[in-house]
């Protein structure tokens, strides 16, 4: 479980703010999205989660713990991560990119050769074709799906995924989405997802946080937000699509 | 020069070509470690630290401008002669092309790269060591070739301060005139140059390629590789480190034939009549280095001229009679530098003015002043600077009022062509040049003694005269022998006749049965 109380951050001692007094809770097990427009705050908020960002004000706790008591090293070690850049290091392997957190957590060579070649087929790329190739040699879904991998290396409870298919085609993104639903019966992670995509929020999010420039909006299932947006910004967002989305809720059910 | 000959050569110099090729590898190996130990961290700092990147860099620009004989000789009273400065030297050259390139390599490193190194929680160390540094290795690698590159060009100038190396045989042959000399250092220093950057563009090559396919065969032949190199370095230091044992003397010489040939005599009559271990320094280019040298105990044995002593190094003015010269050397150099100046040689290499035999005898000239009356025919050849210099045309006005027709000012080779084609009539020379007696000049006689004495002797550190006293009794009988006659025609003998400074010296040593 992810608590966060009051949060907020910013850059200038308080002139403005990037995040503004959010306060929500992730479940044991959920998927939740941040939704959002660029500028809202989404990322960053989810960034404050594993400390790549300091909070200014307000509480973050994981699993009853605040996360200012955890060494920032090693509350990322415990948290997965991915995020739209990918940033597979391009002089290591796909296995050895896959188990580079392995490594850093001294884990011997044949372990890691294992458990990249398990992670590996978690995501459905071939250990055998791909392991030994080098990142620029694969697509970028491909490459996604090992940053997937990587992030999953430790068996962290908590994944944060940052846009993750942002820079993919459509197809491609519809493929990896379908991915994460499986992967997320499969493995039942705590996840926090970060988009600016209504459709990829509603096929992905069993619970919806909506940001507008650092403040949440509104926050529930995507059935609740639809019937009964809480703010104007809310259902300006969800109406030029008002049709699609509520076929695409109806299919996800 | 044919191509057997030239095969000949390279054959008959085999064993001084691996020495010195061997010296060159060592220095070259050694500074570019150093560099390499010095500049990455440095690099690294750089790329961390934006406030130290201008001092960094500004510092590194400016190491690289200094000119290299500069920043050899400015090394001298720190490190003194041999290798340690030359290292130090072609270190500080290579700092600047590592620092740089460390730095662009790390600047290089894909942000992507460092956030998801950041995301998965690397440590700083981590990131450097896993992420960056390897990242970067390819760009640093570049950097390393290109100062390789510089320093076995620049390590050919440390010859000139006793380090050894290819160099010798580069200022040997230019001090000598002898091409062949020259390209014996040339070429395979060129072709170390050629090999080394094939072998680090091979790594280079090799580490950027570790992108693309299988990993492990590339890591053997990084491996194989360095593991030669390390034991090649191994074996040069051992070796390095395993001739010191018997005592050594060194002999010194400046750079020119006449200087080549004594410094044989010396060594040879050492060699032949002691068991010591005679090292040679034939190329501690200046006077100021030798005499820094003497004085720190690097160097133990070297032949002086009394004029280069009494003007240059004791910065006297006043011209004295050749023995009230000699004997004031002696002394000061006794009380200041405990050096002992033994008995003159017996020749006198000072500059002198030269006409034709021919010319000598149809105007009746023996002296300097006798050129007074025909002076407005009169046309000089003489070296650069001679115009402007006291003791060239400025001291011939002012001591003989003497005016010639017309200077020309040509290099010294071109000085005895001239004259011989009767281009000029005067000539400017040294008294020991052995054209003197080949194009069958005349030396006027200084009569009103414008130009200093330099009469030749040989210089001992007193400390090594009180170990070893036998030196002194081993050289005497060279004290007296050698006239200027004599001195011309082995001069000859090496310059035109290209015989080896060991030959003429070992031939003379037999015939006066001194060996």
């Amino acid at each position: 479980m992810i608590k966060l109380k009051n949060v907020a951050k910013t850059y200038d001692d308080g002139k403005t703010f990037v995040v503004k007094d959010v306060s929500l809770t992730v479940n044991k097990g959920e998927t939740l999205v941040l939704l959002g427009s660029s500028g809202s705050g989404k990322s960053t908020t989810l960034k404050l989660i594993n400390r790549l960002t300091e909070l200014s004000a307000g509480d973050i706790e994981i699993n009853g713990q605040d996360i200012k008591s955890f060494d920032p090293i090693s509350l990322r070690r415990s948290i997965g991560y991915v995020f739209q850049g990918i940033g597979l290091f391009p002089h290591m392997t796909i296995a050895e990119n896959v188990a580079a957190v392995l490594r850093i957590l001294n884990y011997s060579i044949a372990e890691r050769r294992d458990q990249a070649y398990q992670l590996l087929n978690l995501v459905n790329l071939d250990p055998a074709k791909f392991a030994d190739r080098f990142p620029h040699e694969l697509s970028g879904g491909q490459q996604q799906r090992v940053g997937v991998a990587r992030a999953l290396a430790a068996d962290p409870h908590f994944l944060l995924m940052d846009e993750p298919f942002g820079a993919l085609d459509a197809i491609t993104r519809d493929d990896l989405q379908a991915e994460v639903l499986r992967l997320n019966q499969e493995l039942r992670k705590t996840i926090v997802f970060v988009t600016h995509d209504i459709f990829e929020a509603i096929r992905l999010g069993d619970r919806i946080a909506v940001l507008h420039q650092g403040q949440l909006q509104q926050i529930g299932t995507s059935h609740d937000i639809l019937a009964n947006p809480a703010t104007q910004f809310v259902e300006d967002l969800f109406a030029k699509s008002k049709m699609q989305c509520a076929n695409l809720i109806e299919q996800e059910k | 020069m044919s191509d057997m000959s030239l095969i000949h050569y390279v054959a008959a110099h085999s064993v001084e070509l691996l020495e010195k090729t061997y010296q060159q590898c060592y220095l070259v190996g050694f500074s570019m470690l150093f560099a390499i130990v010095i500049g990455v961290p440095f690099g690294i700092g750089i790329a961390y630290f934006k406030r130290i990147r201008g001092p960094v860099l500004w510092f590194a620009n400016i190491l690289q401008t200094i000119p290299s004989l500069a920043l050899l000789t400015f090394l001298l009273p720190v490190f003194g002669i041999g290798a340690k400065p030359a290292i130090t030297a072609l270190a500080l050259y290579a700092l600047l092309p590592i620092i740089r390139s460390t730095y662009t390599g790390i600047q290089s490193v894909p942000e992507a790269s460092l956030n998801a190194a950041r995301g998965l929680g690397f440590t700083r160390w981590q990131r450097m060591w896993l992420v960056e540094l390897p990242l970067a290795l390819p760009i640093i690698i570049s950097g390393v070739r290109i100062a390789t590159a510089i320093s076995v060009g620049i390590a050919t100038l440390a010859a000139f301060i006793g380090a050894g190396g290819l160099g010798d045989f580069i200022n040997q042959g230019l001090a000598l005139n002898n091409m062949r000399l020259v390209m014996l250092g040339a070429i395979p220093a060129a072709i170390m140059a050629l090999v080394l950057d094939f072998m680090l563009g091979y790594i280079e090559k090799k580490l950027s390629m570790r992108r693309v396919a299988k990993p492990t065969r590339r890591r053997n032949i990084i491996m194989i590789m360095t593991c030669v190199l390390l034991i090649a370095f191994a074996g040069f230091a051992y070796s390095h480190w395993f001739t010191k044992h018997k005592t050594r003397i060194v002999v010194a010489t400046k750079q020119f034939t006449e200087q080549f040939i004594i410094g044989q005599m010396i060594s040879q009559l050492l060699a032949a009549k002691t068991n010591f271990d005679v090292v040679e320094k034939p190329n501690l280019g200046t006077t100021a280095i030798i005499t820094q040298a003497m004085k720190r105990g690097e160097v133990d044995i070297y032949p002086e001229y009394t004029g280069t002593a009494y003007l240059l190094v004791l910065h006297k003015k006043k011209i004295l009679t050749p023995k009230a010269t000699y004997d004031f050397v002696k002394k000061a150099y006794a009380q200041r530098y405990g050096i002992q100046w033994l008995k003159p040689l017996g020749f006198d290499n000072t500059q002198a003015l030269a006409v034709r035999q021919a010319f000598a005898n149809a105007y009746q000239l023996k002296t300097i002043s006798n050129l007074l009356p025909i002076e407005s025919q009169l046309v000089i050849g003489a070296p650069p600077g001679f115009i402007g210099r006291p003791d060239g045309y400025i001291g011939l006005k002012r001591v003989y009022h003497l005016h010639f027709g017309a200077v020309r000012e040509m290099y010294p080779s071109i000085i005895y062509k001239a004259i011989v084609h009767k281009k000029v009539n005067v000539a400017m020379v040294y008294t020991t040049d052995g054209r003197i007696t080949a194009d069958h000049l005349l030396v006027l006689k200084d009569n009103k003694h414008l130009f200093p004495p330099y009469d030749a002797a040989i210089l001992v550190r007193k400390a090594t005269l009180k170990a070893h006293p036998q030196i002194a009794k081993i050289l005497a009988p060279l004290a007296g022998l050698i006239t200027n006659k004599i001195m011309q025609t082995m001069n000859y003998d090496v310059d035109i006749k290209k015989q080896s400074p060991a030959y003429v010296a070992k031939e003379f040593l037999k015939q006066h049965h001194l060996i």
